[in-house]
């Protein structure tokens, strides 16, 4: 079947299979940012910006979002020009193996767009849905903190 | 992938929805967090029927079946139906609440979804079309089977003027909870006239203690006998592999007895 999805700000016509998830859309369109971790909504690494709202793109069926606006990692930065959130959770040691990091960039970018100047706890739930093996948390938190205090 | 799906229907209205439920051509998808691994060929996309909002009218608040958990979540309660908005801000994570909605929360019951322990406190009702009742108290709608083949479009809450509390017990915030509690308490004149104790997930179905409800009503918020009656509170908690029933019926007391001496502190700075 055939669907309309703004991705990355840009209008594009996909062909998808009507059980196919939003997840391997994006993959098989070259979105390879968005990582498949779990396949069931447990760990985040496949968080994507719905309509500007973070959601586990394995748990979504593409076919249910025809016409919405969808944000993945690619359209938040770039190597040459990172996102000041990426920057920040480099900086602060907060990026290891990498693979949660575009999950958490997205969830944290949601956030900032909503509350400029969240609170720890604020943050904490925000990124509930993230699972990371490496870190420990810690300094995701205080990266999120600097990029709250650098962007605004 | 889902393999099995082949089909995707898009109705405007919904009496659409139910010939398409009755004729065992698909099933409704609002979040579709609890579609996994499920058989059905045909899905029906609810977004064309704007069951999506939180709106007020004379006899209280009105949420549409398609409003996410997180919406609940984050509206501004202006009494304490913001248990409500707590219960849905609890569960699952940040993405998922924005998936997750009401509507199929109530129809599927997953293990995640703590909303219907709070509508029993709030005594909710739930409105579909396609059942034997238009409108079902939320307590006759919890005993209905799931199977049914019924749509639900809004759940109704009546003003909540009292006091309320809502707890939910869980290893961690992303875990499934072993217990979760509402309590809503109505107070005249230092006594309680108006009392529902709801609690779920430590069994298979969220039930209002109503015997204790009932032993509470007409006492003073500060009576000597309330911690003697929470104490007596009997419960037979479902297996739970990671908690004993011992534990969980202690962790049921002990919650009840801090949501009332919260209640006390909040009836006192009133």
């Amino acid at each position: 079947m055939q669907i309309k999805l703004t991705i990355n700000g840009k209008l594009k016509s996909l062909v998808i299979h009507p059980g196919e998830n939003l997840l391997e859309t994006m993959r098989n369109n070259g979105y390879t940012g968005v990582k498949y971790g779990c396949g069931t909504g447990d760990c985040g690494a496949c968080v994507v910006l719905l309509n500007n709202k973070p959601v586990n793109s394995c748990q979504v069926l593409t076919a249910a979002i025809d016409g919405e606006s969808v944000t993945t990692i690619e359209g938040i930065g770039t190597m040459d020009k990172p996102h000041p959130i990426q920057e920040e959770l480099v900086e602060a040691g907060a990026v290891q193996c990498g693979y949660c990091t575009p999950g958490v960039v997205l969830s944290a970018y949601a956030l900032l767009q909503v509350n400029p100047q969240p609170t720890e706890d604020e943050i904490k739930t925000a990124l509930d849905g993230h699972l990371c093996r490496c870190t420990g948390y810690v300094k995701i938190i205080e990266g999120v903190k600097n990029a709250a205090r650098r962007v605004h | 992938m889902q393999e099995n799906i082949k089909e995707w229907y898009r109705p405007g209205s919904v009496d659409e929805v139910l010939n398409i439920i009755r004729s065992d051509q698909g099933i409704p998808y609002a979040g579709g967090t609890g579609l996994k691994n499920s058989p059905v060929a045909g899905l029906i996309d609810l977004r064309r029927l704007n069951l999506n909002y939180i709106n007020e009218n004379s006899s209280g608040k009105m949420i549409g079946a398609c409003t996410h958990f997180n919406e609940i979540a984050n509206y501004t309660w202006p009494d304490s139906r913001r248990i409500l908005g707590q219960a849905a801000g609890q569960a699952a994570s940040n993405p998922l609440r924005n998936l997750i909605t009401i509507g199929g929360s109530l129809a599927f019951r997953p293990v995640w979804s703590n909303v219907p322990t709070p509508l029993l406190a709030l005594n909710a009702s739930v409105k579909a079309v396609g059942a034997q009742a238009a409108e079902y108290s939320i307590t006759d709608f919890l005993q209905l089977k799931r199977s049914s083949k019924f749509f639900i479009t809004e759940i109704d809450i009546p003003p909540a003027p009292g006091f309320g509390v809502y707890h939910r017990f869980a290893r961690t915030r992303f875990d499934y909870s072993a217990l979760d509690l509402a309590v809503y308490i109505e107070v005249q004149s230092g006594a309680i006239v108006l009392c529902r104790i709801a609690i779920g997930n430590a069994i298979p179905v969220a039930i209002r203690l109503i015997n204790v409800e009932n032993r509470l009503t007409g006492l003073s918020i500060n009576d000597s006998q309330i911690p003697a009656i929470i104490n007596a509170v009997e419960i037979k908690p479902g297996h739970n592999p990671n908690f004993s029933r011992e534990f969980l019926l202690n962790m049921l007391r002990t919650e009840l007895l801090r949501a009332f001496t919260k209640i006390r502190e909040q009836v006192d700075a009133n």
